[in-house]
């Protein structure tokens, strides 16, 4: 038997509601497929960017406010904290590395921060993939996505400035808060990160020291770059990124840098507390986006059972013309079916497509990069809609097949 | 498909229920015998039965209480499923009101009752069914069916019955909705085909140039046979 021709005509026959049914089906899949693709990403996006900041020490603040500006490059005037400790931390054995972390400046948008090597390279891990590291003040390294080339000079703004410009774009008011004394040069670019660091413009944390006036926090000029510095007033930084040597010294460095003055904390459990309450919140959109499918759902299956009633007597005339009632059943099963499942494969798309375009947003202002894909939930999702619309559809059949088709042709 | 076997009814009843639920009787017929490849008229004022006796014979419905016997076949022994296959092989039916699908081209309806045994129509199946369409004065069999006019669908609805060469022919009204050359042009179809399969023709109508051409006609009235001719 060939029930296609059938179906076609069925489908033909009551399109309007067969869209109305599909993009009904779509827009709540979507939904739940939305929800559980965005918040993974997020979540992974945002874990990625912490892989590079085991602990972070800072002044005694918000923690979140710490994390963000530090791993999440949204800066903040943070107090500061005394530069000695970075000397201090250079001499501890608990310690496999540790670097400032100095903000306040802008070139076009991009956030300019102050460094040393041992942070740019993430202690070793990374090569640039154009040109090399900064070995002298007044060079700089660029992040991946920063819109400059090797060669290039700058002179960086003060940091309030150009917080609304687009990165890569000249900005007005950036020119008014030029440090116009200060000059520099791009000497290299650092491979993807796929996080806001890829927007992020490194330099001698010397740099930054000596264009706000304080010095270079080295007692000459001209000297290596990075610790020790032996000036004899170091300058304050608002962040300190340490790289414990063992797991067990990260908490004992933790331990020792939650008093005089200063706070540290693992970004990873800041996140992980994060992460409970965005989970908390996750729970509940899928819980109402389960509760929207079902609704939906019951919608559609009241529509479609109107529909069969409706159409009662066109089975009938199959009958009557020598179908079976498998072949009545076939083809209205196929038809809601193909509804059905037209309906969650828009909604995959839908979800899918929504969860990309809100992830180049959240790219486009913050760096992150987020990668949301339908994972095993929102699949499984799709394949409880195309099974329950199975079922339906097999309940449709029976429904439509019951009868003497002759009281039907007669209604 | 050819048989030599006719329709016997007997006693054969059908009752159906009121709107307060009492049972009323709309067809009786003691008996009933149609030799194999009759042409037997079934005439009679309209809501005598007529429809309901062609739906008894073709088995669309199964009577309460009697029999309905093609050949050997006992249409009432027969599960839902058999019964759909034997109306499917031996029946051609044309209903008064068509019953075409709107949606589906001429020749898409015309080919309907194939795609209910086979995966797809062979190129002679096809054949058949642009000859019947053109032996039957259709133009275009790609028109949509929802678009033709009544007289066009009931010839549809004839190329539909006589695609599967039926060896039994029931038709319930073919000429109401045709002009007299449509009509004229139809009932010749209706009888040349079943002359030459050899086919029982039972024909309910009120015309009577369809009547006068049938070797029997049984009036129909309130359910009950009456011999006329």
């Amino acid at each position: 038997m060939n029930p296609l021709p059938m179906v076609w005509a069925d489908l033909r026959a009551m399109r309007w509601s067969a869209l109305f049914t599909v993009l009904l089906i779509g827009i709540a899949v979507a939904l739940g497929v939305a929800v559980g693709a965005q918040e993974r990403a997020m979540r992974q996006a945002s874990a990625r960017a912490s892989d590079d900041f085991p602990l972070v020490i800072g002044a005694p603040s918000s923690q979140a406010q710490l994390i963000l500006t530090s791993v999440y490059l949204q800066p903040e005037a943070l107090p500061l904290i005394n530069g000695n400790i970075l000397n201090r931390l250079a001499q501890d054995p608990r310690v496999a590395g540790a670097a400032p972390l100095a903000y306040g400046d802008i070139v076009r948008g991009y956030p300019v921060v102050g460094t040393t090597e041992n942070f740019v390279t993430r202690w070793g891990r990374l090569k640039p993939i154009e040109g090399r590291l900064f070995a002298e003040e007044n060079e700089a390294v660029i992040g991946y996505a920063v819109k400059l080339s090797i060669g290039d000079t700058l002179t960086p703004s003060h940091g309030v400035a150009g917080h609304a410009s687009v990165p890569g774009e000249v900005d007005e008011e950036e020119a008014v808060h030029r440090h116009e004394h200060t000059s520099l040069t791009v000497v290299g670019r650092l491979p993807q990160l796929n996080s806001p660091w890829d927007r992020a413009i490194l330099i001698p944390v010397e740099s930054v020291w000596e264009t706000h006036g304080l010095g270079n926090g080295h007692r000459f000029d001209g000297g290596a770059l990075g610790a020790p510095f032996d000036a004899e007033t170091i300058p304050g930084v608002p962040a300190i990124v340490v790289k414990p040597a063992q797991v067990f010294q990260a908490y004992q460095l933790r331990s020792a840098y939650r008093q005089n003055g200063t706070m540290a904390v693992f970004p990873a459990e800041v996140l992980v507390q994060l992460y409970q309450a965005m989970g908390n919140v996750k729970d509940w959109l899928v819980f109402a986006a389960a509760i929207n499918n079902l609704v939906v759902f019951l919608a559609i299956v009241l529509l479609l059972v109107t529909l069969v009633g409706l159409r009662r007597r066109r089975y009938a005339i199959l009958r009557a013309l020598g179908a079976t009632r498998s072949y009545v059943a076939l083809v209205v099963g196929l038809g809601a079916s193909i509804v059905m499942t037209t309906g969650c494969a828009l909604g995959l798309v839908l979800g899918w497509g929504g969860s990309l375009l809100l992830s180049k947003t959240i790219t486009a202002q913050t760096g992150l990069v987020m990668d949301p894909r339908p994972g095993l939930d929102e699949l499984g999702l799709v394949g409880l809609m195309i099974g329950l619309g199975t079922l339906c559809a097999l309940f449709l059949a029976v429904l439509a097949s019951r009868g003497e088709p002759s009281a039907a042709l007669r209604s | 498909m050819l048989t030599e076997e006719g329709v016997t009814l007997s006693g054969v009843s059908v009752q159906r229920r009121d709107s307060s639920g009492r049972l009323f009787t709309t067809l009786s017929i003691n008996e009933l015998s149609i030799p194999a490849g009759a042409r037997i008229g079934l005439a009679g004022p309209s809501g005598a039965g007529k429809s309901t006796l062609l739906d008894v014979m073709a088995g669309l419905l199964l009577p309460s209480t009697g029999t309905v016997t093609w050949g050997a076949t006992v249409l009432s022994d027969l599960r839902d499923r058999e019964r759909a296959v034997w109306r499917r092989t031996h029946v051609g039916q044309v209903f008064q009101d068509f019953l075409l699908i709107p949606e589906l081209s001429i020749l898409a309806n015309v080919l309907l009752p194939l795609s209910f045994s086979h995966l797809w129509s062979s190129g002679e199946q096809r054949q058949r069914a642009l000859d019947l369409i053109h032996d039957l004065g259709l133009k275009d069999a790609g028109r949509r069916a929802a678009v033709l006019s009544r007289g066009e669908q009931q010839r549809v609805a004839l190329a539909r019955a006589l695609i599967l060469r039926p060896s039994i022919l029931l038709a319930d009204e073919p000429t109401a909705s045709l002009d007299q050359a449509s009509a004229a042009l139809v009932t010749d179809l209706l009888f040349d085909v079943a002359g030459r399969q050899k086919a029982t023709l039972i024909i309910a109508s009120h015309d009577p140039a369809i009547l006068s051409r049938m070797d029997h006609v049984h009036h129909v009235v309130a359910g009950k046979l009456q011999e006329a001719s």
